[in-house]
């Protein structure tokens, strides 16, 4: 039955099957002939040694880097890179095992760095601190220590950024309030931005890192040793400084002072701008995207948190590392780059693309915001700590991170406590793996 | 064997049009006819042995390891013990169960119903435009977008809050079991789409025939629906409750973008903690593990749904 | 008469409930970068679409991203539907020995979770030297639409009445040309849904586009503009949605012209 339609049905069916055919042909031979490698793979120029990395919008930065480079170690950068994190992170993982096509790499400091570096994918880079500091252009120990597994560094520093509230100038001169000095001042601008409907403070974390912000704030800021102890898996998450932290925290949620938990930084522009939000703990090198967004930088403050009551001045620092793969094609040249990297010309082009401050204090971008910055950390000296995202083994950070984010949506005393029992569990079960 | 059964029993039952023996030589003839057979085969075979089976059995190898995805060492089965005491795997079984039954309940259903009415309907072309939309939309466009209506000062909740609902205001996708369920209604919106084509294309291989011998028997309505077009949509059933079940099994974009599997581990589902452990805690031999087992679950499930399917014979379908 | 307004009301109720996500993925990408807050807008603020466009097509190489993915889209299409029909036909029509196995072997293509490829591929890639190259993106496209559209059209061609094949064969047909000339016209509409819906799906993966290729003249559309979306991404949600707006035209406009093809055939109308 059906066969009586067939011979109607075929020329039609041919036909477009020809077409259909003929054109792929031809885009494939159009596809296959041009350009089927891909221009990134192919062996680079001579003095060119190749950036892999997990940010897009650096690679104008690291070739403004590399210009200033290649009179100082002969090399230019070429800059790869993955848009996504945890793609990013798993092709350095699998690529270090076979070939590697990435001369140097962006990474993580602290426990991230060391937990590369002691497979053993990572090349010494030893010698570019020991000359950074003969010439005076970082002698920063604890910022070194971050770099340091077994006694070596296995990377220079991107950057140094440090944890600020970025606040709206123009919100705080509608709340007629100024720059806080002490912890009651901040928690007075908190009540006068509620009190107008404005929300004091953004914060999110609900699903993202960003839930560990506010307690490595507060724990740090309660007591700088206690945080490094903490940290270094030697004093407990179930310690009073910890319980402390967290009723901290569930206070300034009680008084209103947050956000909904799932805010995002990418709002906080427009809600800068429009008056809708008044701070936020943040990382200085968050400043580039706020004046990308269309933040004025006469509008843009920053300032370090004064700490809680019963607390000292410090600090979280961040910072990103530069390393040299193990594999890579070109390691002297990686070498040379690395060495060459903390020099103030170098320093000056990539972090005035980057609009941060640099492992360098004597280069500070020429951005109002950062500048403040560098100026209050140069005129209180404040205890600096690595932030809390790399400053445990990853797993660990990771889970307790998770943690931290189911706090954050339900921020009562009760979860604190249950909260911080978890993370202690994860603690002791995770040092065990690490060490192991 | 079954090579000749075939061509016996098409030739006994062709019966009186008994031609010519199409081959002199049987041993020839069988393997022209395995050639035959492996020329139509052998390239999706391959293709799929090469660069899906093989990579699968590479992780599952990897799974009897402690793998950091830079060095490894053999613990047998450890990972699988320690999958299986974990906590957060009962939820994560629990997220994939909802997942599954949510979206046969929803995008299959609704995809089963919108083409049968909008079928022979006039306006029918707009709305089944509007349902296919979303479906072309890609990952990243969605994700965005029901970031925009669910979270806590997102368009749900104005909209609530503008007409006087304000008390039914949520924080969407911060609480567990809401967030899976909304997840599900965002994978609704994207997916109906598919099954509503894939039943419309099934619709017209009914016979005019079929269900005009039920319309002069007096069917109707629903009771047409029931009796006449469901059974004959069969095939195409199969096909989208098969891949509902097997893309729900493995739902990760959707979670992966909204919630991330939060928060904590809450919205997880075994996909998620297959990611979350290999490529967030390189953890890449437990990864392994979890991957292994949601492969065994949706293979399971799809047998099970499948296997009677399968044995049919061309023959049967008619 | 009370059934068919019914079905109206209901009809319209679903389109209307459809069209506002849709519709606000529209307005939203109209916002101006500059004047985003996160909350959505309900209607255009300003032209701002085509500025929105323009820095994505700037911040990222959306254009060539563009050209990649419609190659991997039709190619990697129309071989994966090609490959799956010869793969069906032999399935159901061709005398196999035990077709349930080769079934259970190509459609297992579909259970297994994709994250599990991700790490032996890209060793297997680097090590055969396809990582990063046009080639290697449309093989792995071609495997892994495979399964589903050997699937659909195996399926399909289960509806094929069996005396077709068989009177075919007593004619002494050969099995090419009896695919060539009676299955495949027949499964004409159900092999081009497996094209339309592998295409969609090749054009929308983000996955292997970001793990298996690195360079601007290889990667998928969905990687560039992932550029835009990434954890430092400092263009704003606004013009990623732009970007996402336009990339998805082709696949909108595949479905409206092959819209015809899925409803063609108005046999249930009394």
């Amino acid at each position: 039955m059906a066969s009586i339609d067939m011979p109607i049905d075929m020329p039609r069916g041919m036909s477009r099957r020809r077409l259909l055919a003929a054109s792929s042909a031809g885009i494939a031979g159009l596809a296959l002939s041009a350009c089927a490698r891909g221009s990134m793979s192919r062996p680079a120029p001579a003095d060119v040694v190749s950036v892999f990395n997990d940010n897009p919008t650096w690679s104008p930065g690291f070739r403004a880097a590399g210009r200033k480079l290649r009179p100082l170690s002969g090399f230019r950068l070429a800059p790869r890179a993955v848009p996504n994190v945890s793609n990013y992170q798993q092709i350095v993982r699998m690529s270090a095992q076979t070939d590697s096509t990435a001369d140097l790499l962006k990474w993580w400091n602290g426990y991230r760095l060391r937990d590369i570096a002691r497979a053993g994918i990572l090349a010494d880079v030893t010698e570019a601190w020991d000359e950074a500091a003969r010439r005076g252009w970082s002698d920063d120990s604890a910022l070194r220590e971050t770099f340091t597994h077994e006694g070596r560094q296995y990377g220079v520093p991107l950057y140094k950024s440090y944890y600020v509230v970025f606040h709206s100038r123009s919100v705080f001169k509608r709340l007629g309030v100024d720059v806080p000095t002490t912890w009651q001042q901040f928690l007075d601008i908190v009540d006068a931005a509620h009190a107008k409907g404005i929300t004091p403070i953004s914060s999110g974390g609900a699903t993202t890192w960003e839930s560990s912000i506010w307690f490595q704030q507060l724990v740090n800021g309660l007591d700088h040793r206690f945080y490094l102890d903490l940290t270094a898996g030697r004093a407990s998450y179930t310690d009073d400084v910890c319980r402390r932290a967290m009723a901290l925290w569930s206070d300034l949620y009680r008084r209103g002072a947050f956000s909904s938990p799932d805010a995002t930084t990418t709002d906080l522009p427009g809600q800068f701008t429009q008056g809708r939000t008044a701070m936020c703990l943040y990382g200085a090198w968050n400043t580039g995207a706020f004046l990308d967004a269309g933040v004025k930088d006469a509008d843009l403050g920053a300032f370090l948190l004064p700490p809680p009551p019963g607390g000292n001045r410090s600090v979280l620092v961040e910072s990103g590392v530069l390393a040299v793969s193990a594999q890579a094609h070109k390691r002297d040249a990686a070498l040379a780059v690395a060495r060459a990297w903390l020099d103030p010309a170098v320093q000056t082009a990539w972090t005035g693309f980057l609009r941060d401050t640099s492992a360098d204090p004597g280069v500070v971008p020429n951005v109002g915001t950062v500048r403040q910055v560098a100026a209050q950390v140069r005129r209180e000296r404040p205890k600096e700590a690595i932030r809390y995202w790399e400053a445990s083994p990853p797993v660990l950070i990771e889970g307790n991170v998770q943690d931290l984010s189911a706090f954050m949506i339900d921020p009562t005393p009760a979860k604190a406590t249950r909260t911080l029992t978890n993370m202690q569990h994860r603690a002791d079960k995770e040092w065990k793996v690490w060490t192991s | 064997m079954d090579v000749l059964t075939t061509a016996d029993e098409a030739a006994s039952r062709t019966g009186p049009y008994r031609p010519e023996p199409l081959v002199p030589d049987p041993r020839s003839a069988r393997f022209r006819a395995a050639a035959w057979v492996g020329a139509f085969l052998a390239p999706a075979v391959a293709l799929v042995l090469l660069l899906l089976v093989v990579p699968f059995l590479i992780t599952a190898w990897r799974s009897l390891f402690d793998d950091n995805g830079i060095t490894a060492r053999f613990v047998g089965l450890s990972n699988y013990t320690a999958l299986f005491t974990d906590p957060d795997f009962g939820r994560s079984l629990l997220n994939t169960v909802l997942w599954v039954v949510g979206t046969l309940v929803l995008p299959v259903l609704l995809g089963l119903l919108l083409a049968v009415l909008t079928h022979s309907m006039r306006w029918g072309a707009v709305a089944r435009t509007a349902v296919v939309i979303p479906y072309a939309l890609s990952g990243s466009a969605t994700a965005l977008l029901w970031t925009y209506l669910l979270r806590s000062d997102g368009a749900v909740n104005q909209t609530l809050g503008a007409v006087g609902l304000g008390g039914w205001q949520q924080e969407w996708l911060l609480h567990w079991p809401l967030n899976t369920l909304v997840m599900i209604v965002a994978t609704t919106w994207q997916a109906t789409g598919a099954s509503l084509i894939l039943f419309l294309i099934g619709l017209q291989t009914i016979p005019t025939d079929t269900i005009e011998a039920a319309r002069i028997d007096g069917a109707q309505g629903l009771q047409l629906f029931l009796r006449v077009i469901v059974p004959q949509l069969r095939p195409m059933t199969v096909v989208v409750v098969g891949m509902s079940i097997v893309n729900s099994l493995k739902t990760f974009d959707i979670v992966w973008l909204l919630t991330q599997g939060g928060p904590g581990t809450a919205s997880e589902t075994l996909a998620l903690t297959m990611y979350r452990q290999t490529f967030t805690l390189n953890r890449y031999g437990y990864g392994a593990a979890v991957s292994v087992v949601l492969t065994v679950v949706v293979i399971a499930a799809s047998w099970l749904y499948l296997r009677q399917q399968v044995r049919q014979r061309s023959g049967d379908a008619v | 008469m009370t059934g068919r307004t019914a079905r109206g009301v209901l009809v319209a109720l679903v389109s209307v409930l459809w069209l506002v996500p849709t519709w606000l993925v529209v307005v939203n990408a109209f916002t101006p970068a500059k004047e985003y807050t996160g909350s959505p807008r309900w209607w255009f603020s300003s032209p701002g679409l085509f500025a929105n466009i323009r820095t994505a097509f700037e911040s990222a190489d959306v254009g060539r991203g563009l050209l990649n993915t419609l190659i991997y889209a039709v190619i990697g299409g129309a071989v994966a539907v090609t490959i799956a029909a010869l793969a069906s036909f032999a399935v159901t029509v061709m005398p196999v020995r035990r077709p349930g196995l080769w079934f259970w072997f190509i459609f297992i293509g579909t259970v297994l979770p994709l994250q599990t490829f991700l790490s032996p591929l890209f060793s297997g890639y680097a090590t055969t030297d396809l990582y990063d190259t046009q080639y290697g993106m449309l093989l792995i496209y071609v495997a892994l639409t495979i399964p589903f559209a050997f699937f659909v059209n195996r399926n399909f061609m289960l509806t094929v009445p069996r005396e077709i094949s068989e009177a075919a064969q007593l004619d002494g047909v050969n099995w090419l040309s009896m695919f060539l000339r009676i299955h495949l016209p027949l499964a004409r509409n159900a092999l081009l849904a497996a094209f339309i819906f592998q295409f969609t799906w090749i054009w929308n993966d983000l996955l292997f586009g970001i793990t298996l290729s690195l360079s601007p003249n290889v990667r998928p559309v969905t990687a560039t503009l992932a550029d835009l979306n990434g954890n430092y991404a400092t263009v704003g949600p606004p013009v990623v949605l732009a970007g996402a707006l336009i990339a998805s035209v082709p696949t909108v406009v595949l479905f409206f012209v092959f819209q015809r093809f899925f409803v063609n055939s108005l046999r249930l109308t009394a």
